[in-house]
């Protein structure tokens, strides 16, 4: 019984030709017979035909009743509504393009963003059981190394290891960067050291060969190498046979073990870099307080199966508070913090990811609500079309069914236009990340994003569709079958629907611009804080002396003194220095350090936070740091002179409060001379402009030897020039060249590259957003525009009997403008209500102003109120130029 | 307010339709037939009206219908009664006498 029906219905539904041939086969069956009998009672042909189809009464009806009683009129009825709806949209080709570019530009803004948070936020890692792996810190309370967090000593390490409960597997990543020989072009290739551990606990097979044994964590067995797939394909052309080879890295042969799979990816944005290949790190079996002190291994866990990440933070700190009382000197401020590696991956992009959601969530309800008012004006143009329907007996439900249908084809076809905005606005989100945040994570249109697109286009169809539909299929059919009559209540409550659509649009804007405004404030900010030195005309170099080459600390500062000596003669060359972390690029160091008369100033909170490194003596003059008393470095300040260091003003400020710095004395190991301090410098941004600078001291590279660590196998050569930086890169490289042949080429950039580079993630979001908020904008004004036109239009016969009544043209102008611009207003207060709520989840993003700067609300609510002005001076103008005679024969 | 008498009117010749079936199987005209003989006048049914009840009461499950050769080599639907047709038409049978009953006992009284 119920197979039968539900096969009825399918034929019904797939066989429409066939059911429809057997009804009329039917009826025909029966109008023959009819034929037959009038014929046979005497009628002539022509005659019997027509009595038979008289007799038969509403054969058409009949044949549609026939038809509704097979019950599948809802998708039928489905299905004329799209052909309807496909041929009203096409006749309307103007209306339609402006609306589905309109949806499109929405959809496919929203599908561009969605794409990205696919990729970053909601794509799981490519691991086994990926939430199981976390990131283990080292943290301290005065809050120095990457973002406050630090790795583990080896010791410290190793205890972990053996005494938690809670992991399956630990490992340390370290980054080492070897030169790898070839036949004839040396390369630096990034390189990763790892523990035993770490591919078995990311759970990564390699593709060929293996990784690493145990036994290759030991001394003398550790020249083994895994390649990345990327090495072995660009170096080694995927030789098969590249497995059992040897390869010379800083001239030691290395065994090629394994090569690891295509999509290995092992990226902590902003942190470590994927590698080229794969060492085994040999960790030292030393428990000596110095070694513990040294925490430099970054450390990777996976979690047993069943282990919540508080549990293991629990085991941790009871190991942190065992390994404080035992070694109290090196451990105890030391602290534990677990990231799940997830975080680690895609926390950075999550807070700019959801304020560009959100923003782009804000443009596409313009985008409806634009669509929305184009839709109820042309309510005046459609009204008779719908009475006539309901005329002809469309119930209200199948109007309103109808509207909606047609409504959501159109977003529908916006929705497969979009992807066209999508694909380039993925292109351009990829290309705008200098600041690197999206590197490894690859971002594609997938079946969740078109699916997203597809539902997006959907719900944006029935949002959109939803007022005027209701609008339409409310109108009272008598008052619309009327020509245009005047003010029915329908239309009434289409204005008012109209101006509610375009107060929200003001109001969305308004909160999307303050974003924006925000964003470009705090940009603008940033650029005028001084950085402390000259970012113009200095060209940069990286320069990496490989050990083999450079076995000692004088071998090293004999190829910077060189260097320097060429470099300086070369034309356009004012001056020439090298340092050990340039500002913006700066690595963290950091130890402790004794003032003469003072107690020593040990591992504790306040020392920690002082960076000490090496420059040479021009260095302060190449980056324009002024020298605010004493003297600066000089050639003469050699090994051989006596120690001599200079401090920065915020060093001179803290530890110096109300003394002259210059004379004293201070030392980083206690058995050491004193260093002089000759000099105090001017306070450098070193770590970008957001941060405030940390305190310095600098000693001469040649005195290396009184720093308690070794910056000179990794120093940066600064070069001032006196035209572009970039055109002294060339013969820089050369003297260099002259010096090394071997050497592998530093990697050069011009200092106001790095300063963009260390602004670009602000960059990036600021340009979008303000993208997005033109979007907005230049949709509100077409949209206000749109209402207040649409309005002058409707009272074309009141302005003219004003003006026959004497009203001037600058009246008429007042009483349009006055009537669009109260909606603006009102928007634009709704707007700055919703901006205080909601711009306190940017306060993260901001820099140098508050989330409620009241410039920045001023000047967009300003910008947005300009173009509503606009948008209504337009239509007000033409009114003004309405004819009375015309508009009072309008009616 | 026409819409319950169409109602009323399609009930009523939907029963029609169910008791002349009850006497045999027979193709849309012949139904015609009878139902014109039946009741004449009275009731004027036109074909345009018996079958979309024919379709109703198949759509319903309540009649059958096959294609059947007919006379000088044409096919016609042909209708039978199924059980759950003779069902229902014994129950609206009774209920229509209750109803007619009651009107009936009604009007003589008033």
């Amino acid at each position: 019984m119920n197979f039968e029906r539900i096969g009825k219905r399918w034929r019904a539904l797939f066989h429409r030709d066939e059911m429809e041939h057997e009804l009329d086969a039917e009826l025909r069956f029966h109008l023959e017979r009819d034929v037959e009998e009038n014929l046979q009672s005497g009628m002539d042909p022509e005659e019997a035909r027509y009595a038979a189809l008289r007799a038969f009464g509403g054969m058409e009806q009949s044949r549609e009743e026939c038809r509704d009683a097979r019950g599948v009129s809802i998708l039928e009825e489905l299905l004329q509504d799209l052909r309807y709806s496909a041929r009203v949209l096409l006749k309307h080709r103007g209306f339609t393009a402006i609306a589905v570019i309109t949806l499109a530009l929405g959809i496919g803004a929203n599908t561009a963003i969605f794409s990205v948070m696919n990729a970053t936020l909601l794509r799981p890692l490519p691991y086994h059981n990926p939430d199981q792996i976390v990131m283990v810190w080292g943290t301290n309370p005065a809050g120095f190394g990457w973002r406050g967090k630090t790795g583990f000593s080896a010791p410290s390490f190793l205890d972990y290891q053996q005494q938690n409960q809670v992991f399956a597997r630990m490992a340390t990543f370290n980054g080492v960067d070897f030169n790898l020989a070839g036949a004839d072009n040396p390369e630096r290739i990034r390189s990763g050291m790892v523990t035993s551990a770490f591919f078995d606990l990311l759970a990564v097979p390699p593709v060929l060969g293996r990784t690493f044994l145990a036994e290759e964590f030991q001394a003398g067995r550790n020249h083994v190498t895994v390649l990345s797939y990327g090495l072995w394909q660009r170096r080694y052309g995927s030789d098969r046979n590249i497995v059992g080879q040897n390869i010379y890295l800083d001239a030691t042969p290395y065994t090629v073990i394994g090569v690891l799979p295509e999509d290995f990816d092992f990226t902590i944005p902003g942190y470590f870099e994927s590698r080229g290949l794969w060492v085994p790190t040999v960790l030292p079996q030393d428990n000596s307080n110095s070694e513990r002190g040294h925490k430099y291994l970054n450390v990777i866990a996976r979690l047993k199966p069943g282990v919540a990440i508080h549990q293991a933070d629990q085991d941790m700190s009871v190991i942190t508070q065992r390994l404080a009382s035992e070694y109290p000197g090196t451990m105890s401020k030391f602290g534990v913090k677990l990231t799940p590696l997830r975080e680690q991956v895609v926390g950075d992009v999550r807070s700019p990811l959801l304020l560009l959601f959100g923003a782009v969530g804000f443009v596409l309800l313009i985008a409806c609500a634009n669509v929305a008012n184009l839709q109820l004006a042309r309510a005046s143009t459609r009204q008779k079309e719908m009475a006539i329907r309901k005329a002809l007996g469309a119930s209200r439900g199948r109007l309103f069914r109808q509207l909606l249908t047609e409504s959501v084809l159109l977003s529908l076809v916006a929705g497969v236009a979009s992807l066209g905005f999508a694909f380039g606005g993925i292109r351009l989100l990829t290309r705008l990340d200098p600041a690197k945040l999206l590197q490894g994570i690859n971002v594609t249109v997938d079946f969740a994003v078109l699916a997203y697109c597809m539902i997006l286009s959907l719900v944006t169809g029935i949002i959109s569709g939803l007022a005027p539909a209701l609008q339409y299929a409310r109108a009272r059919q008598s008052e619309s079958l009327k020509e245009s009559g005047g003010n029915s209540a329908a239309k009434e409550g289409g204005v008012r629907l109209r101006r509610l659509i375009t107060v929200s649009e003001v109001a969305l804007s308004m909160i999307l611009l303050i974003g924006a405004g925000l964003l470009i404030r705090s940009f603008i900010e940033l650029l005028q804080v001084d950085p402390g030195f000259e970012s113009k005309n200095i060209l940069t170099a990286r320069v990496s002396l490989p050990k083999y080459s450079y076995p000692e600390t004088a071998k090293q500062s004999e190829f910077y003194r060189q260097a320097i000596e060429r470099i300086k003669d070369l034309p356009g060359v004012v001056a020439v220095g090298v340092t050990g972390g340039l500002p913006s690029a700066m690595g963290s160091h950091t130890s402790s350090f004794s003032i003469e008369g003072r107690g020593p100033i040990e591992d504790s909170d306040q020392a920690l936070a002082v960076e000490d490194g090496l420059a040479s003596a021009d260095y302060f003059k190449a980056l324009g740091i002024p020298l605010i008393a004493g003297r600066a470095f000089s050639d003469t300040d050699d090994r051989s002179a006596i120690p001599v260091a200079l401090i920065n003003q915020s060093f001179a400020r803290r530890f110096f409060p109300d003394q002259n710095p210059v004379g004293q004395h201070l030392r980083f190991e206690s058995k050491s001379p004193w260093i002089t301090i000759v000099g105090v410098v001017g306070d450098v941004r070193g770590f970008g402009l957001d941060k405030e600078a940390k305190s310095e001291i600098y000693l001469p590279y040649e005195q290396q030897g009184f720093l308690p660590f070794n910056p000179l196998p990794q120093m940066y050569l600064a070069v001032r020039t006196s035209g572009d930086p970039n055109a002294i890169a060339p013969p820089a490289l050369a003297a260099i060249r002259d010096i090394d042949k071997d050497l592998p080429s530093p990697q050069v950039r011009t200092m106001e590259t790095l300063l963009a580079a260390s602004m670009a993630e602000r960059r990036s979001n600021m340009i979008l957003l303000a993208v997005f908020a033109i979007i907005a904008l230049i949709l509100t004004g077409v949209g206000i525009y749109g209402v207040i036109s649409y309005s002058v239009t409707q009272r074309t016969q009141e302005i003219g009997i004003r003006m026959a009544l004497g009203a001037q043209s600058r009246d008429v102008m007042t009483l349009v403008m006055r009537n669009g611009m109260r909606l603006v207003l009102l928007g634009i207060v709704i707007g700055f209500a919703g901006a205080l709520v909601l711009t306190r989840w940017m306060a993260a993003l901001l820099f140098g102003i508050s989330t409620t700067d009241a410039t920045t609300f001023f000047l967009t609510a300003l910008l947005l109120a300009g173009i509503a002005l606009l948008a209504c001076w337009i239509p007000a103008r033409r009114a003004t130029k309405v004819d009375p005679l015309v508009a009072l024969k309008y009616e | 307010m026409k819409k319950q008498k169409a109602d009323l009117l399609q009930g009523t010749l939907e029963l029609l339709v169910l008791r002349i079936l009850r006497s045999g199987r027979m193709h849309g005209w012949d139904i015609m037939q009878r139902l014109q003989l039946v009741s004449g006048e009275v009731l004027s049914v036109t074909p345009g009206a018996l079958y979309p009840a024919l379709h109703r009461l198949e759509e319903r499950g309540l009649i059958s219908a096959v294609w059947e050769p007919s006379e000088n080599n044409r096919r016609s639907k042909v209708y039978d009664l199924k059980p759950a047709g003779r069902k229902q038409l014994e129950a609206e049978r009774k209920q229509w006498e209750r109803f007619s009953g009651a009107v009936a006992l009604i009007l003589r009284d008033a």
